[in-house]
């Protein structure tokens, strides 16, 4: 107790702060600020809910491994306190009581003195990094600096006693950093541990031998270092079985550009500034390159004062602590700074050479060690500094006399002032943080009350969320865990569908592909496919999107909650404010047995594109992929497979392909991701961090669903290179195939092998038309090692993008790659029953394609030029000034460019709008080209093209105001960063500029816009010819899906120059159809399906003013705002007939004054919402101011739905007297049944000029033919318009036709899962009944440890559905079968290990203790008692 | 030449140099002390964000020559 009083001042300064900065938290009972301090309540509470805190396996999301970290002793606490949110508020308390208590003791304990302990406590605590692992919600991190000053103690104390209770106690400390922070931790003390004893071998205490310290090493190596392991078994156990979540792997290395991104420059590396600042830019505007208060240079030097101070306690102090700390602190700068310079090629080497250095992946996270030195060391001089300056003042009133004197004593408050002030400038770096204390926040209710609802539903199911994909969510001033992401959760305590915080793994790559397909606007049948996977409700939260992984730029802000309105399968259950639940009527549970399966060769892409198959089903047909089973299992295991199927399927993939999934023996494989520092684990989106200058691990292609064996392709947009050594066995000549992507705007790859040119390809493609090997060209290899190289080349065309995406290399000898295709033709000879091949429209290009052929030019159009004032229409001319600039412009032949002014408070997006006259056709644009020059104001603007006249048909290409330069924007059309509704590029109607924000202020300027058409020897022809080969000798069938309608053309179909078919598109429109829209308004734009051309609208809204009623005392109309036919439309009119009997069967009439003058119209469109009674309608129009004069169409009301009606001037269904279209004079809307009582619904009716049927598509099959294996040409030669977007070439079973529809008809499914039993999240109880052999899914992440069990015998999962577990059950009857994750086993393996271990190590360290052991302390003393005795 | 090479090439020169000639090392660490400590105003007095960083690069350079000199001549016993 009396040693504690004399530290009161540095305890009372540590419990102060530790109240003043948590002293908000335990006043609200909100949430606390940060990033990731939401996840952390979340997963608290979800632990504690389901209690399986002691399970590996976490049913989170899709389910993954969860290893042991800090939510253990987080849940433990909270089964104490039952509410994870205090539990995280006294969690942060507490490490801030421990950090600075922890840091005070150890400097006092290396200086004996307590200023400088206090000094270096306030340092520590006020540092930016410590400071930011609260704002960033780094938990672990945060615990894990907080212990920084125990781990050196400890090792200091171990090395230099060599006790075992010192050995213990670091043992201890070590244990639970890996434990209960995280693994990786670890790894920034370690190499400085290591260092620390080389000091402490150069600086021996006094007395102490060099071979005692080694010797306590090898103690401590020989002791501590299986303790460790011990003590952490329940952690590493099941890691060395394979059981850790897969972000911990060696295998996973970073590309530069986002280790790059991770880290901060030199500069403010060695100012110790943090990395996770960047999020509190959001906030109010600190960061590493900007402060609120201060300028830069005053936050540089003010950031400066703790290293200045530091590094001058060399001044003073010559001794271990001092040196060690100022070197590490030299040495954890050099690392902090990543790849960037100077001397980068040094983090690189090390990143890529030295083991486990890869699994760091946040490089700035070493400054840890910097901010650890400079406070020790600082504290250290500012307290010399105090000393010398009292000294001074001593030596002045102590000796002087008269004025001296005096002026000694006028120097008394002097030092303390002047060390107080200098501690003052550092905390400028977080102190904007702090003063207000750590915030708290309780989200809407809405977002909170659809997720408690959920809590009431019984059973097992999962849930999907709008925003989708989102992690985090901007929220009031601050980042925080998204509610929708893993946090929904905490209250519902339902998995939710999220991308896991890793972005990794199988689970996540079908999560990123459902949101692709999002931002594409891609299916409706998005609910189809989560609900085969257990999603049973879908949350919309009532909020927009903030998150650019979310929504990335460019996008329109409601195009996710659009996207899921109009879903199949939806029925809202519950609505809160703007928030929704809709409960999904496609929900499969967790487990389900399909009756068959396929297996594909293919991409994730076979989850839209095999649903057009008429009975094709997801929970009725398990799709196992080709790649991810062969990888996993071995190609014997795809054979069994194969004999079982129900058809192998080719989906814009060759035999080729299957070849290469299992090369020959001595074919020489090199993977994407084997190439040096090009994974990218993350798979960070374009939008996001990467550059695409150098070689990089992309997703890209991942995500939208394409082939790609690996996790990633491997990608750049710039002149560079990249190699990779490889090893060659046996001498021969070889061939050197690429998988690589066809598509437009692509480089040049160019292959060498050491330096010997091997070929080279432009893989050009009009459209993007997926991956394909391509040979490049043959060598001769001897046995020894050689390095290949990857060069791509930008090509000098204008602003060419030069793109190359590679997802494989493969060296093979020629003829071990025909043995390998003969060897599969005869597996395949037999089985499976079927063989299709699926090509898709575009995807059928890089077949076509001749891979020498180049792009010959690009042909720039004007779009705009020169006065453009002109040419733009102003579409806020209250608050946007348009002038024609002669000063500033692109060229100085220019005449002038376009300078926008604007100002806030505009109604419009839209600031610029230019319309055609006519339809443009731009079908063979490829680029769109814009000279822009803002003002560096971050604002985001967009260019945008409008299709078939309607604003809903749109592109849109995102544009950054980041610079104040002229730039030269280029737009590729095949890319866009958003669309909506029909892309017809033949029919462009309009193009735009567009602003995001209606409120920002700002001054552009705009300058020749320009399209550019790129013409290629490969061109668009008519004729494609395409080289295909197939597998089995056999008759096969040709069909093809195209759309049909008028003015579609013709297509011949030849295989092998036979012709095989022809095939007419053209379907004539046939009016007076009546047209069913669905009732859903937001299907208005999707579902309509006739197009009507040169429009009059004879009334839309307001009817009730335009009709008049002729039977008012049996009728009332009325605008009826509620029921109209879209959003924007404001109302349609209500017609109540409450009275039978009326005088008139004519309801409404419309008398013009004048005659009008129809006669250009062909058609009329009028909306209709009966009551399905069946009565007969009309709608007539009158001439010549005659009664005598009509035509009429009838109307049936037999449906309750909107139904348009489109009526034909040449077809009416009534004729009477003289008709003359130019001098019509009255409307009417007739009810045949003058009797008829009931409320029906008229909107907006249409006079059209033409009118054109939606195209449909429809299935075209052709006569039979005998194919035999090997190669093909299948010609297509087409006349006129024509599209097709699949063609499908299958095998016949022998003496069948079959049409394509039918190949996947469903049967009966026999097999049934009647119940299932959740035990706990790593095991569950199935009974299921059978009668053959079948899959049984569990839709759970897939992992190798997933078992099932029947009978005792085991079962292995098979990778389904590209990410699930799928169980190949071939017992037949009614069974139980018990699914279990055995890597559990592991985890309690290895936690009775920790905890035997444990107790022994506490037990000898009791007994050492109590001297009971021979070696202990005690024990020595009391037998040298005895022996003096 | 690389110019990182090169500075580093001088330090490292500098570095061997003190050694030799057995120079207090407090000049090289007081010369880093001084240089971190003035970068920051070479943002304000010539504007330019990249000299401070040059600087900055130098003090570093110095911090480290003056550490190793130190270190060396502690282990072969130098009075300072």
């Amino acid at each position: 107790m009396v040693k504690l009083k004399k530290h009161s001042l540095g305890i009372v300064f540590v419990v102060a702060f530790s109240v003043f900065l948590c002293r908000n938290l335990f006043l609200s009972p909100g949430f606390v600020e940060g990033n990731d301090t939401l996840g952390w309540i979340a997963r608290t509470g979800w632990f504690s809910n389901n209690n399986d805190l002691f399970y590996i396996w976490s049913n989170w999301a899709f389910g993954l491994v969860q290893p042991s970290s800090l939510h253990i002793p987080l849940t433990m606490l909270n089964f104490l306190v039952h509410d994870p949110t205090l539990v995280v508020k006294i969690f942060i308390q507490v490490t801030v009581l421990f950090a600075g208590l922890s840091m005070y003791f150890f400097v006092y304990h290396y200086t004996k003195k307590r200023v400088t302990g206090l000094i270096a406590t306030y340092l520590f605590l006020l540092s930016q990094f410590f400071v930011t692992r609260l704002t960033s919600g780094h938990l672990y991190h945060f615990l894990g600096f907080a212990m920084a000053p125990l781990i050196f103690y400890t090792f200091d104390r171990a090395i230099i006693s060599g006790k075992f209770k010192s050995i213990t106690f670091f043992s201890i400390v070590v244990s639970v950093v890996i434990a209960f922070t995280r693994l990786d931790l670890m790894y920034y003390y370690a190499p400085f541990l290591a260092l620390f004893f080389l000091f402490s071998l150069a600086f021996l205490p006094e007395g102490m031998k060099k071979r005692a310290l080694l010797g306590n090493l090898a103690k401590l190596a020989v002791i501590g270092i299986p303790m460790i392991l011990l003590f952490t078994a329940f952690q590493f156990f099941p890691m060395l079985f394979g059981v850790r979540p897969e972000y911990i792997s060696t295998q996973l290395t970073m590309p530069w550009e986002e280790l790059k991104w991770w880290s901060l420059e030199f500069y403010e590396s060695f100012l110790v500034l943090a990395r996770e600042i960047g999020v509190q830019g959001w906030k109010g505007g600190i960061a590493w390159d900007k402060h609120p208060f201060l300028s830069l240079w005053q936050y540089r030097l003010a950031m400066s004062v703790v290293p200045v101070l530091a590094f001058s306690a060399l001044f003073l102090r010559r001794e271990k602590w001092t040196l060690f700390l100022a070197i590490s602190a030299l040495i954890a700068v050099f690392l902090a700074k990543g790849p960037s310079e100077p001397f980068e090629g040094v983090f690189l080497w090390l990143y890529q050479n030295v083991p486990f250095f890869n699994l760091v992946k946040t490089p700035n996270r070493w400054v840890m060690i910097a901010v650890f030195s400079y406070t020790f060391l600082a504290a250290i001089t500012l307290n010399a500094t105090y000393i010398k300056l009292w000294q001074f003042r001593e030596s002045l009133t102590r000796t002087a006399k008269g004025y001296r004197k005096w002026l000694g004593r006028l120097f008394t408050p002097v030092p303390l002032m002047l060390v107080i002030s200098i501690m003052v400038v550092p905390s400028f770096g977080s102190w904007y943080m702090i003063s207000p204390g750590l915030g708290t926040w309780e989200p809407a209710e809405q977002e909170v009350k659809p997720h408690l609802w959920l809590a009431q539903e019984q059973g097992d199911f999962r849930v999907a969320t709008v925003p989708y994909f989102q992690t985090y969510m901007y929220n009031e001033g601050f980042w925080s865990n998204s509610l929708e992401s893993q946090s929904g959760g905490l209250w519902s305590g339902k998995p939710v569908v999220w991308t896991g915080g890793w972005k990794i793994g199988l689970s996540y790559d079908f999560t990123a592909y459902t949101h692709q397909l999002v931002l594409e606007n891609e299916t409706d049948d998005l609910m189809k496919i989560l609900g085969t996977f257990d999603v049973k409700y879908l949350v919309i939260q009532g909020y927009l999107p903030t998150e650019m992984e979310s929504l990335p730029i460019g996008y329109d802000e409601n195009l996710q909650s659009d996207f899921f309105k109009k879903q199949k399968g939806l029925k809202e259950v519950y609505a809160f404010g703007d928030a929704v639940v809709y409960e999904n009527e496609f929900w499969t549970p967790r487990f389900f047995s399909p009756s068959d399966y396929v297996l594909i060769v293919g991409g994730k892409e076979a989850y839209t594109k095999l649903l057009p198959l008429a009975g094709f089903e997801y929970n009725k047909y398990a799709m196992l992929f080709a790649n991810q089973i062969i990888d996993e299992m071995g190609e014997k295991q795809f054979l069994k497979l194969l004999e079982k199927a129900k058809a192998l399927i080719f989906l814009n993939s060759e035999p080729l392909d299957l070849a290469f999934l299992n090369p020959p023996m001595d074919a020489i494989r090199i993977r994407s991701s084997e190439f040096p520092l090009s994974s990218n684990p993350w798979g960070v989106s374009k939008y996001y961090t990467i550059g695409r200058e150098k070689w990089t691990g992309s997703k890209e292609w991942i995500r939208k669903g394409m082939f790609v064996l690996n996790n990633q392709t491997l990608s750049t947009a710039g002149t560079d290179l990249i190699s990779k050594s490889f090893g060659v066995k046996a001498e021969g000549r070889y061939d050197i195939w690429v998988k690589i992507l066809y598509g437009p705007g692509v480089g040049t790859l160019t292959i060498t092998i050491d330096d010997k040119p091997i070929g080279e390809i432009t893989p050009y493609t009009p459209e993007y038309s997926g991956m394909r090997w391509v040979k490049i060209g043959s060598t001769e290899l001897k046995e020894g090692a050689y390095t290949i190289t990857l060069q791509n080349h930008v090509r000098k065309i204008d602003s060419f993008p030069g793109s190359m995406d590679i997802d494989e290399v493969m060296i093979v000898k020629p003829e071990s790659l025909n043995s390998r295709m003969d060897e599969l033709t005869k597996m395949l000879s037999n089985n499976p029953k079927s063989i299709m091949h699926i090509i898709e429209g575009d995807e059928a290009l890089k077949w076509s394609a001749n891979p020498k052929e180049t792009i010959t030019s690009a042909i720039p159009k004007d779009i705009c030029n020169d006065n453009q004032t002109a040419f733009w229409t102003n579409f806020n001319p209250d608050y946007v000034q348009l002038e024609d600039d002669t000063e500033i412009k692109i060229a100085e032949d220019s005449q002038n460019s376009l300078k926008v002014s604007i100002t806030p408070g505009r109604e419009y997006f839209t600031l610029l709008d230019k319309r055609y006259k006519s339809f443009q056709d731009w079908s063979q644009v490829n680029y769109f080209s814009l000279w822009f020059k803002g003002n560096n104001t971050g604002s985001t603007f967009a260019f945008a093209v409008v299709f078939n006249g309607s604003y809903e048909n749109y592109v849109r290409f995102g544009i950054q105001d980041n610079s104040s330069q002229w730039r030269r924007l280029i737009f590729p059309r095949y890319n866009p960063d958003s669309s909506r509704g029909t892309i017809d590029w033949s029919r462009v109607s309009a193009v735009r500029f567009q602003g995001d924000d209606k409120n920002f202020l700002s001054e552009f300027h705009l300058d020749h816009l320009t399209r550019l058409h790129i013409e290629s020897e490969a061109g668009s022809s008519a004729k494609q010819e395409l080289s295909y080969s197939v597998l089995r000798n056999a008759n096969y069938a040709l069909s093809l899906r195209a759309l049909t309608g008028p003015g579609y053309g013709t297509l011949d179909v030849l295989v092998d120059d036979e012709s095989q078919y022809s095939v007419d598109f053209d379907r004539s429109l046939e009016v007076n159809a009546t047209v069913i829209i669905n009732n859903d308004q937001t299907g208005w734009d999707s579902n309509r399906p006739v197009l009507l051309r040169d429009t009059n609208v004879i009334i839309n809204d307001n009817q009730r003013a335009f009709w008049t009623n002729l039977n008012s005392d049996y009728v009332q109309l009325e605008n009826d705002s509620e029921v109209k036919i879209a959003e924007d439309s404001q109302n349609s009119l209500k017609f109540d007939i409450i009275d039978p009997d009326r005088k008139y069967a004519t309801l409404l009439e419309k008398n013009y004054e004048t005659f009008q003058d129809w006669s250009q119209d062909e058609y009329f469109s009028l909306w209709f919402k009966g009551n399905n009674t069946d009565s007969g309608f009309a709608f007539g129009v009158y001439f010549n101011d005659s009664y005598e004069d009509c035509v009429r169409w009838g109307i049936k009301d037999s449906s309750s739905e909107w139904t348009r009606h489109v009526f034909s001037k040449s077809n009416p269904d009534y004729v009477c007297g003289t008709v003359d279209w130019s001098k019509v004079w009255r409307v009417t809307f007739i009810g045949h049944d003058k009797n008829l009582t009931d409320e029906f619904h008229l909107d907006q009716i249409e006079r059209a000029q033409d009118i054109e049927r939606e195209p449909e598509w429809e299935w075209f099959t052709g006569q039979s033919m005998f194919l035999q294996a090997g190669d093909h040409t299948i010609k297509l030669q087409s006349e006129g318009k024509v599209n097709f977007d699949q063609v499908v070439l299958y095998v016949l079973p022998e003496g069948e036709s079959v049409e394509y529809t039918e190949l996947l008809s469903a049967e009966g499914n026999e097999a049934k899962v009647t119940s299932y039993q959740k035990i706990n999240p790593t095991k569950y109880e199935v009974r299921v009944n059978t009668d053959k052999p079948f899959f049984l899914m569990f839709s759970e992440s897939y992992h190798a440890m997933w078992k099932a069990f029947v009978d005792g015998e085991e079962i292995d999962p098979i990778p389904s559905y590209s990410f699930i577990n799928g169980f190949y059950l071939t017992k037949t009857g009614e069974y139980d079968v018990t699914i279990e994750f055995t890597g559990q086993r592991y985890l309690y393996y290895g936690g009775i290990i920790s905890i035997a271990s444990l107790l022994i190590a506490i037990a000898f360290a009791v007994l050492d203790w109590r001297g009971y052991l021979p070696f202990s302390r005690r024990s020595r003393i009391c037998k040298e008692a005895d022996s003096r005795q | 030449m690389n110019w990182d090479i090169l500075i580093l090439g001088v330090f490292v020169l500098f570095t061997v140099v003190s050694l030799l000639l057995k120079l207090d090392y407090r000049f090289a660490i007081g010369a880093g002390v001084i240089l971190l400590a003035v970068a920051p105003f070479n943002i304000v007095i010539v504007e330019k964000e990249i000299i401070a960083r040059q600087v900055a690069l130098f003090s570093y350079y110095f911090l480290l020559s003056g550490v190793v000199v130190c270190l060396v001549s502690y282990l072969r016993g130098d009075d300072v």
